[in-house]
C-alpha cells in the first residue's frame, strides 16, 4: 500500500552500482574512440602481386529483393570459380537502413567491412580518410581505358580531384516513361528525342481521362521531377544548376532566376495548368504505383524503375527527357564499390570490384538488373533485348549527362531537411517558387 | 521492581535481536533474489548508458574519435526547431495513445473475461494485431489510409463523410499515427486479462447481492482491484509512447513531411543519417529526463490510487 | 498446517442477456481491430499487379502460390533451428530471471531495494538508438559479434519490463501466503518456487507470449549482431521483402511472408490461452 520512491538509496547499494557501472562504462568508452588513419595498412600498388589481407572476402550490399539478390549471389559464385585457390568471396545482404547502420557500427568498432556497395552516405567515410584510394587498381585494369569505358563520367568520384575512391560497375539515369497502350488508343505517336515539354503538356491533356469531375487517368505525373535532382535537370537545361559544383559546393544558386523559373515550371504543371496530379491526387493515384497501375500515361523517372515495371500489363517504353528551353540534360548516377583502408581483405576486395566492372559486365547485361558501365556490354544485343523501346536512344545522351548527386559531409542533412521540406511546400502550393528558392538558399548555405 | 524491569528489557532485547536476525536474513535473501537483475543492469545497461551520457557532451560521428564540446549539444537543442516540433507531437501522441490504449485494453479485457466458448476466438482476434506487427502492417496501414481509395475513407464515404487526407494532410498525420498506436492495445489488454484472473469472484457475487449494477461493480471492484496492473500499464505506456519508432518510421519513409517526425524518428535520423551521434545522445538524454520525471510522478501518486495486498515497508 | 486459497474459476459466469451484449460489443470492436489484418491477408493473395491497382481490387483469384513462392524463396528450414535456439533461450531465461528477481523486489525488504528498482526502471527510459553504439562496441570487444550470445545472455539477467510485470502481480497476492509457509519452516527460495511461481500462471503465460512474439519478430537484433547469413533467423530472412530505394516493396510477398511468419506466434498464443480461463490453480500449494 506504500509508494515506491525512486530515491532513498542506501550507501552500500549505490556504491556497488556505481563501481560496477563505471567499470562497464570504461570499457564502452575506451572502445568508442574511433579508428585512426594510421592503423590502415599500406596502400597496395597495382603493380604489386602481393596479396594484402585475407583471401576470404565478405561483400556487403543492401537487399534489392530476392530476384536481384540471386543474381548478385551467382556473380559471387562465378568469381569464386574464376579465382579458385586465390580468393573466396561470400555476400551478405541487409535491408537498406540497417545496411548503413551496420556499416557505421563496424567503423565505430574499428572493424569495417571488407567492402560495401556505394551510396552517397559513403562520401562521409571518404571525408574521414577511411576509404582506400582505388586509383592504382583501376589504372591497372581495363576500367581506365577510355575507348571501352565512359571514363569521363567517373570524375565525380575522384574526390581528391585526381584519384578514384570507389570502383564503378554500373550506371543509372533518368528517362520519360510512357504507356504505349494509352498512346496507341489515342492514335498519338510515341515520345522521342525531339519532344519538348510543351509537346508533353499538350499530349498529356489529350491522354487525361475523366469520369465526371474526377480524373481517372492522368496524362502526366511529375514523377521524379518531384525529387531535387529531377527539377535540377530543368535548371541544367536552362544553363544553370542548384549549386556551383556537385563535389564540395561552395555556393548555392537557388535564387538564380532560371532556377526559380524551373521551380515554377513544376509547380505550374500541378497547380496552374493542373495537367499533372497535385500531391493529394497523386497520393490517391500514385501511392499504389500509378504508372505501373496504368493510370498515368507519361512520367519522368529513374531508369531503376525499368526492372519494377517489367510486370506491367500494358506495353511501355522510355524516351530521353523532353527538351526544356531547347535543351535536355540527363542526370546519371554511378553504382559501385568502396573499400575501407582497414579492410581485412584489401586485395581480394579490389579484385572482386574490378572483376565485376570488367569480366562480369557481359553477364550483368544478360541479367538485366543493373545497367553495365562497360560500353560494349551496355550496348550489346543481349542488353537491348530485355530493355524497353527507347533505351538505346536514351543511353546515347550519356556522354553529356551530369552527376545527380551532391557530395558534402552533411549532404543527407541538406537534402532531407532543406531541399525535401521546402520542395514539398512548393508542390503543395504552400509557398511561391521565389520563397522556396530563398528558403533553400539561406538554410542550405547555413549548413555548408 | 527493578528486577522485573531488567528482566523485561532483557527479554525485549532478545526479541529485538531475534527480529533483526530475521530482518538480516530477509535482506540477505532479498539481495540474492535481486542479483540477476542487478548483474544485468551492471553488465549490460549501465555501461552503455554512461557512455551515451558522456557522448552527449561530445561531437561524435562514429567514424572518428569523439571530441569533447561541453554543453554545446544541449544549447543547440534549445534553438532546434525540429526538436521542439518532434517533442510537441510526441507529447500529443503519448497523451492520447497511453490512456486510449489503456481504456480500450481494459474494456475489451472485461468483456472478454467471461466463460463463453466464443471468447477463445475473440481473445485471439483482439491479440492478433500485436502478433503480426512489423513492417508489413505499417505498410498495410499506409494503404488503408489512402485518401481516395483507402478502406477508411471508403467506409466514411458510405456515411456521407468526406474522409481526410490521413497521411497527406499535415494536421491529420499525427492522428493517423495515434489511431495506429491505440490499435496496438493487444498487449495492454492481455496484461489486464491476466490481472482479471486474480480478482476473487466472490467480490462480484457479494456486490450482486447488494444490488449493484454491472457498471457499478466494475467501477467499485474491477478498477480498484486492477490498480496495480493499471499502474504497470501506465508506466510502461509512457515509456513506450516516448520511444515509438517502427510505425512512424515506415510511414515516414519517402515522405518529406515533418508531421511524421516523432522524437525517436528524429533521433534515429540525427544519429544514423546525419552521423551526429553526440547530438543524438543529448536528445536521448532529454527524452530520458522527461520519461523519468513523468514516471516518478506516477510512482509518487501511487498511494492515492493503487491497491496492493502485500504492501511493503 | 494447511493454508488454502479458495479456487477461483477464471472468467465470470454470466447470464444469457449479458452474454449476448458482450458478444455484440466484441464483434463490433473486432471488425475495427481486424480490418488491417484482413487487408494484410487480402493483399497477400493478390498478384503483384493487383496490389498496385487503384481503386483496390476486391474480388480476385486468390494467389495461394504467393505463399508457396515465399516458402521456396526463403529457406525457412535453414533458419528455423537458429530461431528456435534463440527464442527458446530467451523465453526460458526471461521467465526464470524475471520471476526470480521480481520476488525480491515485491516481497522482501532490504536497504536499497527501492533504489535498485528505480535504477532498473531507469534503464528502460533511454532510447536504444544511442546505447546501440557503445553496446555494439562492447560486444565486439569481448568477441560476441556473430554469435547468439548478445541476443540470449542478457535475457538470463532479467528484463526490467518483465521484472516490473511480475513484481506488480506478486504485490497483489495476500501476505498470509508467506506467513503460513514461514510457520511451516519453508525458506524464501521454496516460497518463491512452490507457492508464488505456481500461482503466477497468467503472468507466466503473458510473459511467454510477449517474449516469444518479441524475440521471434525481432529482425533488428539478429541483423546487427549476426554477420553470417547461416546464423540468421526467420524474421531476418523475411526482411528482404521490405523493398529498397531501387525497387519498391513487393507488397504481395511481404504480406504473405508476414502471415507465414506469424503462424508460430499465433500457435504459442493459442497454447497460452488456457491460462486466461483457468484462473489461479491451487495445486502445488503447500498443505
Amino acid at each position: 500500500m506504500t509508494p515506491v520512491p525512486l530515491d532513498g538509496a542506501t550507501g552500500i547499494a549505490r556504491r556497488t552500482l556505481l563501481g560496477g557501472g563505471l567499470a562497464a562504462s570504461a570499457l564502452a568508452l575506451a572502445a568508442c574512440s574511433g579508428p585512426s588513419a594510421t592503423e590502415s595498412s599500406a596502400a597496395p600498388t597495382a603493380a604489386s602481386t602481393e596479396v594484402i589481407g585475407s583471401t576470404d572476402l565478405t561483400v556487403y550490399a543492401w537487399t534489392n529483393g530476392t530476384a536481384i539478390d540471386e543474381n548478385f549471389k551467382s556473380s559471387v559464385t562465378a568469381f569464386n570459380k574464376e579465382f579458385d585457390g586465390k580468393f573466396t568471396a561470400k555476400i551478405n545482404f541487409l535491408p537498406y537502413d540497417q545496411y548503413w547502420q551496420k556499416i557505421q557500427l563496424q567503423y565505430a568498432a574499428n572493424q569495417p567491412f571488407d567492402m560495401y556497395y556505394w551510396d552517397v552516405q559513403a562520401y562521409a567515410h571518404y571525408k574521414k580518410d577511411l576509404l582506400q584510394n582505388v586509383q592504382p587498381a583501376v589504372s591497372a585494369s581495363e576500367l581506365a581505358d577510355g575507348s571501352t569505358y565512359p571514363v569521363a563520367l567517373f570524375d565525380p568520384w575522384r574526390f581528391d580531384g585526381t584519384d578514384l575512391y570507389a570502383i564503378p560497375e554500373n550506371i543509372q539515369s533518368m528517362s520519360l516513361f510512357y504507356n504505349k497502350k494509352h498512346f496507341d488508343d489515342a492514335g498519338i505517336a510515341y515520345p522521342d528525342a525531339t519532344w519538348t515539354w510543351d509537346k508533353v503538356i499538350e499530349v498529356a491533356g489529350q491522354l487525361t481521362q475523366k469520369s465526371g469531375d474526377k480524373v481517372t487517368r492522368w496524362g502526366l505525373d511529375i514523377g521524379d521531377l518531384g525529387a531535387w535532382w529531377g527539377i535540377q535537370t530543368l535548371a541544367w537545361a536552362a544553363g544553370t544548376a542548384f549549386f556551383d559544383k556537385p563535389l564540395e559546393p561552395t555556393a548555392f544558386q537557388m535564387t538564380d532566376p532560371k532556377v526559380v523559373e524551373a521551380l515554377r515550371f513544376v509547380q505550374d504543371l500541378m497547380w496552374t495548368k493542373h495537367i499533372a496530379p497535385r500531391p493529394d491526387e497523386r497520393d490517391a493515384n500514385n501511392s499504389a504505383g500509378g504508372f505501373a497501375g496504368g493510370v498515368v500515361s507519361m512520367m519522368p523517372g529513374g531508369t531503376w524503375g525499368i526492372a519494377s515495371y517489367q510486370q506491367m500489363k500494358d506495353g511501355w517504353g522510355i524516351a530521353p527527357l523532353p527538351l526544356y528551353q531547347g535543351q535536355s540534360v540527363m542526370p546519371y548516377w554511378l553504382g559501385g564499390w568502396v573499400i575501407p583502408k582497414a579492410s581485412a581483405a584489401l586485395t581480394a576486395a579490389q579484385t572482386f570490384a574490378i572483376w565485376r566492372a570488367t569480366t562480369f559486365q557481359e553477364q550483368m547485361a544478360a541479367d538485366h538488373d543493373w545497367i553495365p558501365i562497360q560500353d560494349a556490354a551496355r550496348t550489346s544485343e543481349t542488353m537491348l533485348k530485355g530493355m524497353p523501346d527507347g533505351f538505346e536512344a536514351a543511353m546515347q545522351s550519356l556522354p553529356s549527362a551530369r552527376i545527380g548527386d551532391l557530395y558534402t559531409e552533411n549532404s543527407q542533412k541538406i537534402l532531407n531537411e532543406v531541399y525535401s521540406t521546402h520542395l514539398d511546400e512548393l508542390f503543395r502550393n504552400k509557398a511561391t517558387p521565389e520563397a522556396v528558392a530563398q528558403a533553400i538558399q539561406d538554410e542550405a548555405t547555413a549548413l555548408l | 521492581m527493578t528486577t522485573t524491569t531488567t528482566a523485561q528489557s532483557r527479554q525485549r532485547r532478545a526479541r529485538r535481536q531475534r527480529l533483526s536476525g530475521l530482518r538480516r536474513r530477509e535482506a540477505l535473501w532479498c539481495y540474492i533474489f535481486m542479483t540477476p537483475a542487478v548483474l544485468g543492469v551492471l553488465v549490460f545497461a549501465i555501461g552503455p548508458m554512461i557512455a551515451s551520457l558522456w557522448l552527449s557532451f561530445t561531437d561524435y560521428d562514429m567514424l572518428s574519435s569523439p571530441e569533447f564540446i561541453g554543453l554545446k549539444n544541449y544549447t543547440k537543442l534549445v534553438s532546434d526547431k525540429l526538436f521542439w516540433h518532434s517533442l510537441r507531437i510526441t507529447m500529443l501522441y503519448a497523451v492520447v495513445v497511453v490512456p486510449g490504449s489503456m481504456l480500450a485494453g481494459l474494456v475489451v479485457a472485461i468483456l472478454l473475461n467471461a466463460k463463453l466458448p466464443v471468447m477463445g476466438f475473440f481473445r485471439s482476434a483482439y491479440y492478433l494485431p500485436s502478433v503480426i506487427g512489423g513492417v508489413a502492417v505499417a505498410r498495410v496501414w499506409g494503404m488503408l489510409y489512402n485518401t481516395d481509395h483507402g478502406l477508411f475513407n471508403l467506409i466514411l464515404g458510405l456515411f456521407g463523410i468526406d474522409g481526410p487526407g490521413w497521411l497527406t494532410d499535415e494536421n491529420w498525420v499525427i492522428w493517423s499515427l495515434i489511431f495506429m498506436g491505440v490499435w496496438g492495445f493487444g498487449g495492454t489488454m492481455l496484461i489486464y486479462l491476466a490481472g482479471l484472473q486474480g480478482i476473487p469472484k466472490e467480490l462480484y457475487e457479494a456486490a450482486e447481492v447488494d444490488g449493484a449494477g454491472k457498471l457499478r461493480q466494475h467501477l467499485s471492484i474491477t478498477v480498484p482491484m486492477l490498480s496495480g496492473v493499471t499502474f504497470f500499464n501506465l508506466v510502461m505506456g509512457i515509456i513506450g509512447a516516448l520511444q515509438v519508432f517502427a510505425e512512424p518510421f515506415v510511414l515516414a519513409n519517402g515522405n518529406p513531411s515533418n508531421a511524421f517526425l516523432l522524437l525517436p524518428v528524429y533521433l534515429y535520423r540525427v544519429a544514423f543519417d546525419y552521423l551526429e551521434m553526440g547530438y543524438a545522445s543529448a536528445i536521448a538524454w532529454v527524452v530520458f529526463a522527461i520519461t523519468l520525471v513523468l514516471t516518478a510522478l506516477v510512482f509518487r501518486s501511487l498511494p492515492l490510487w493503487v491497491h496492493t495486498e502485500a504492501g511493503d515497508d | 498446517m494447511a493454508h488454502r486459497i479458495r479456487s477461483k474459476e477464471g472468467g465470470v459466469g454470466i447470464s444469457r442477456t449479458e452474454a449476448s451484449v458482450r458478444v455484440l460489443l466484441l464483434s463490433l470492436g473486432c471488425f475495427l481491430v481486424l480490418m488491417p489484418v484482413a487487408w494484410t491477408v487480402l493483399t497477400s493473395l493478390k498478384t503483384a499487379q493487383q496490389t498496385l491497382e487503384v481503386p483496390p481490387v476486391w474480388f480476385f483469384d486468390p494467389q495461394w502460390s504467393n505463399y508457396a513462392e515465399v516458402l521456396t524463396l526463403v529457406p525457412f528450414q535453414n533458419y528455423a533451428l537458429n530461431t528456435a535456439i534463440i527464442v527458446t533461450s530467451v523465453v526460458v531465461g526471461t521467465l526464470l530471471s524475471c520471476s526470480f528477481s521480481a520476488y525480491g523486489f515485491a516481497r522482501l525488504r532490504a536497504p536499497g531495494r527501492n533504489a535498485i528498482f528505480g535504477v532498473l526502471m531507469a534503464t528502460m527510459m533511454l532510447p536504444a538508438t544511442v546505447t546501440l553504439v557503445p553496446t555494439y562496441i562492447a560486444f565486439n570487444k569481448i568477441g560476441w559479434i556473430n554469435t547468439f550470445l548478445p541476443l540470449i545472455v542478457p535475457a538470463f539477467f532479467g528484463s526490467a519490463f518483465f521484472i516490473f510485470m511480475f513484481r506488480q502481480f506478486y504485490l497483489s497476492l495476500p501476505r498470509e501466503l508467506e506467513e503460513a509457509a514461514r510457520i511451516d519452516g519453508a525458506g524464501y527460495f521454496r516460497i518463491w518456487w512452490s507457492i508464488f511461481l505456481p500461482l503466477s500462471m497468467p503472468v507466466i503465460a503473458t510473459v511467454t507470449v510477449f517474449t516469444f512474439v518479441g524475440t521471434y519478430n525481432d529482425f533488428f537484433g539478429p541483423l546487427i549482431y549476426l554477420t553470417d547469413e547461416s546464423k540468421w533467423t526467420i524474421s531476418v530472412a523475411l526482411s528482404s521483402f521490405g523493398g529498397s530505394p531501387r525497387i519498391g516493396p513487393q507488397l504481395h510477398m511481404l504480406t504473405a511472408a508476414t502471415m507465414i511468419a506469424a503462424a508460430p506466434s499465433i500457435i504459442v498464443f493459442l497454447l497460452a490461452q488456457r491460462y486466461y480461463v483457468n484462473g489461479i490453480s491451487v495445486s502445488g500449494i503447500n498443505k
